[in-house]
């Protein structure tokens, strides 16, 4: 058991390292290069008209859901509107061309799986948006952050900020990829911890026992999606392997949860969003997905 | 002599992503991968390992030079050793069929540390 554990652990600590850095190293180039004024002036003044801008955002920006934390957060503290910034973090990892590719090869080029999983995902993360809106306004909901407390001055000397005006921007590109992987990494290892802990100690055949019930099939698909905590370009091939087992929706639920939240991604929330605000979004995200799959079940789609 | 304090310290961090360096590179090097992750995932890993290799150098100059910025250093990143520690002391080499079908994913079966019938596979 123990060396099934450590196999799960590290596995998931190597799939979403590179994702976690190619994150890491977008959201050092935004925090350093893109003025807050050039952000403001892009972003639609349009409540409506700027969510569904930042559901498309996945077209031009393919990146999964082990990136999506640390980019998101640097564009909310640039000055994207919260809502947005939250619609942008849960459309752009089910979204994007890579995503959706990965998801056609893995059904066989069965086109049901690929455009609902893109129309409710971006649907979902449209409404949660919405909800952020009438709930939390434009608040500030985001936690400081080693790098932010730096930027603040925190223990340096003012020889150090003296010397911090010459200091280039690479340099500055760098230390921030350096500090923002260490505050994001201590997240995914309890996130794995975790998600290793469920995957030995859960058998695979009491998840099957319900996989014809309507209701418990999506829950359980949800719950599974959670756990497992799989990169949203590979979460299909897994998805596949349910076919035939659970109902079309349940699947789908799986698809659409999955990028959107996920134990690891949990615990890298509460490194980026005060407590009670990931509370409420991933209450929020739960219920976007059971409602927007059970409907599919609902109307035989 | 001085008291070293950690949380201002760059050799604790640089000590840290060092180890990452050597465990990535034990990976690649002996082959170890294949336990772990889908061959085609290899290129990744490559990637990760040079941008940390490069983040390394980066961490090492600070220890000569004087940067912009201090290493507000917390315990809890300690935890990024983890998976090194457990990747060498318990040194996972063979996995279970059970683990297999709990985490579903197909990979070659001379990995197995129990034989495995040929319908197990054609199933997946």
């Amino acid at each position: 058991m123990i060396n099934d554990f450590s196999i799960i652990f590290i596995s998931i600590f190597l799939e979403a390292i590179p994702f976690i850095l190619i994150g890491l190293i977008i959201s050092a180039i935004i925090q350093v290069f893109v003025a807050e004024e050039t952000l403001q002036k892009i972003i639609p003044k349009n409540l409506f008209l700027g969510l569904i801008t930042a559901s498309l955002m996945g077209i031009i920006f393919p990146v999964c859901e082990c990136a999506i934390i640390p980019i998101a957060r640097k564009l909310i503290q640039k000055g994207l509107p919260l809502p947005l910034g939250i619609t942008f973090m849960l459309a752009v990892p089910i979204a994007n061309p890579i995503v959706l590719l990965s998801t056609y090869f893995a059904f066989a080029g069965n086109l049901y799986f690929v455009f609902y999983r893109a129309l409710l995902g971006i649907l979902v993360s449209i409404v949660i948006g919405l909800i952020v809106h009438l709930i939390y306004k434009n608040s500030d909901q985001l936690i400081n952050t080693p790098v932010q407390e730096q930027s603040a001055c925190c223990h340096c000397s003012h020889e150090d900020i003296a010397s911090s005006k010459h200091s280039g921007n690479f340099q500055k590109v760098v230390d921030h990829i350096i500090l923002e992987f260490f505050d994001v990494g201590r997240f995914l290892i309890f996130g794995a911890l975790i998600a290793a802990f469920a995957q030995v100690i859960i058998p695979r055949e009491s998840i099957l026992i319900v996989g014809n019930n309507n209701v418990l099939s999506i829950i359980t698909m949800m719950s599974t999606a959670y756990v497992i905590a799989l990169c949203s370009e590979a979460d299909a091939f897994v998805a596949r392997a349910f076919l035939n087992i659970f109902t079309n929706p349940s699947i789908m639920a799986f698809l659409i949860l999955g990028p959107m939240i996920d134990v690891k991604n949990t615990f890298i929330m509460l490194s980026t969003f005060k407590k009670r605000f990931v509370v409420v979004l991933i209450l929020l995200i739960f219920s976007g997905c059971f409602i927007a799959t059970y409907l599919l079940e609902v109307f035989k789609i | 002599m001085d008291k070293v304090d950690i949380k201002k310290s760059p050799w604790v961090i640089l000590i840290i992503m060092t180890m990452l360096d050597i465990y990535y590179a034990y990976l690649l090097l002996f082959d170890k991968l294949s336990v772990f992750i889908h061959p085609k995932m290899l290129i990744f890993i490559i990637f990760t390992f040079i941008v940390l290799i490069g983040l390394t150098i980066f961490q090492a100059r600070k220890l000569f030079i004087k940067t912009s910025t201090c290493n507000n250093f917390r315990i809890s990143y300690f935890l990024l050793l983890l998976p090194v520690l457990i990747g060498f002391i318990i040194n996972p080499d063979s996995f279970s069929v059970d683990m297999i079908k709990n985490k579903t994913f197909t990979i070659d079966k001379t990995m197995f540390n129990e034989p495995v019938d040929s319908d197990f596979f054609e199933s997946k």
